[in-house]
């Protein structure tokens, strides 16, 4: 069974490339794709997707609230954030809001994912 | 008959309005500085926004997708050849991004030919049709350009945000002794006062005007045409 992953993301370009790593990273397929930080809440509630990969920077609540707000309702969802501000630059709620990891998103990519997916899936296992 | 000491209550009277007339105009500088400050932080904020919202984003796909690419040039090589198609693009993307930002922050044009060329490339892109009458314009000091290109831009948005349907506008420059004279006139319903006091374009015009020594004067009024013009004076 593939590991269901939903992208939240308000630029157009980082959509498409993630839906190009997501294609053809195997073992992985994208479920959906948000534009806001509300629509990344609704949409988790209808297709409880395993994995979100949310940018912080989006207009609305933004990504670090939306992640706060999917951690508490769907605590078995792993969620990923991204963006492409130095891990030093993040706002202090980035550490405590639920995610599972931060991700640079020109790092981010089909091993990234798979690594963090195992991670959280089973925290026991070797890395 | 003469009042004693009347000549000095005149003069006394004469200097307390003077100084009512500098503790003014001082007051004046004072929120002129600080709408500046306010206006270039907002600038910088804004050119921040633009360079993550643009460029930035074309190249981070840009990365994510050539290292998706390199991943599939030996499993997958038509997968990867596609790539390369929307890689091309992100670049093209990401250049004209960049390019439109350095174009917003200081027009190539106005540094390479001056004025009246600058002038009527920017009201070519215009909101409302825009004539520009600008003749025999010798070059100035870099500031003195950027300010007349820069207000002249801004008042143009401020009369097109307001214009009515069919409204054109003019843009006229011309230098007479020791003094750079530039107007935008709009021919449509014009501002109303209450509006145009309202138009935080027409501040920041006036605070650019007034940070080289010039000024700013407008007439308008419902149903007339808006005439937003300005003075810079010219070192001599």
């Amino acid at each position: 069974m593939k590991v269901r992953v939903l992208v939240a993301d308000d630029q157009a370009p980082f959509r498409r490339a993630a839906r190009s790593v997501l294609g053809a990273a195997s073992g992985f397929e994208l479920v959906g794709e948000a534009t806001s930080g509300e629509h990344a809440v609704t949409l988790v509630d209808s297709l409880l997707p395993d994995v979100v990969l949310m940018d912080i920077g989006m207009a609305g609540i933004g990504g670090i609230e939306a992640a706060r707000s999917i951690a508490g309702t769907h605590p078995e969802t792993m969620i990923v954030l991204l963006s492409t501000y130095r891990e030093e630059d993040l706002p202090g709620n980035a550490r405590t809001c639920g995610a599972a990891a931060y991700v640079h998103k020109s790092d981010f990519g089909g091993q990234v994912l798979r690594e963090l997916w195992v991670g959280w899936r089973y925290p026991d296992s070797a890395r | 008959m003469s009042v004693p000491g009347g000549r000095n209550v005149r003069v006394d009277s004469a200097l307390r309005a003077s100084l009512d007339e500098l503790r003014l105009e001082a007051e004046q500088l004072r929120a002129s500085l600080a709408r500046v400050v306010v206006a270039a932080d907002a600038e910088r904020r804004r050119i921040e926004r633009d360079l993550h919202d643009g460029a930035q984003q074309h190249l981070v796909a840009l990365a994510v997708n050539l290292e998706l690419a390199r991943e599939l040039a030996d499993s997958d090589p038509a997968e990867a050849k596609a790539l390369l198609e929307t890689i091309g693009r992100d670049v093209r993307d990401a250049l004209e991004d960049v390019r439109a930002l350095a174009h917003r922050i200081y027009p190539p044009l106005l540094l390479d030919r001056g004025l009246a060329e600058a002038l009527r490339t920017a009201a070519a892109g215009a909101r409302i049709p825009t004539r520009v009458e600008v003749t025999a314009l010798d070059r100035y000091a870099p500031e003195v350009e950027a300010t007349v290109y820069f207000c002249c831009l801004e008042a143009l948005e401020e009369v097109a945000a307001r214009a009515g349907a069919g409204a054109r506008a003019t843009v006229r420059a011309w230098s007479e002794p020791g003094v750079l004279v530039f107007e935008v006139v709009e021919d449509g319903v014009g501002i109303a006062a209450n509006e145009a006091r309202q138009a935080r374009g027409l501040d920041g015009i006036g605070d650019r005007l007034r940070a080289l020594g010039g000024r700013l004067t407008v007439s308008s009024g419902p149903g007339r045409s808006t005439r937003v013009s300005g003075t810079i004076p010219l070192a001599s």
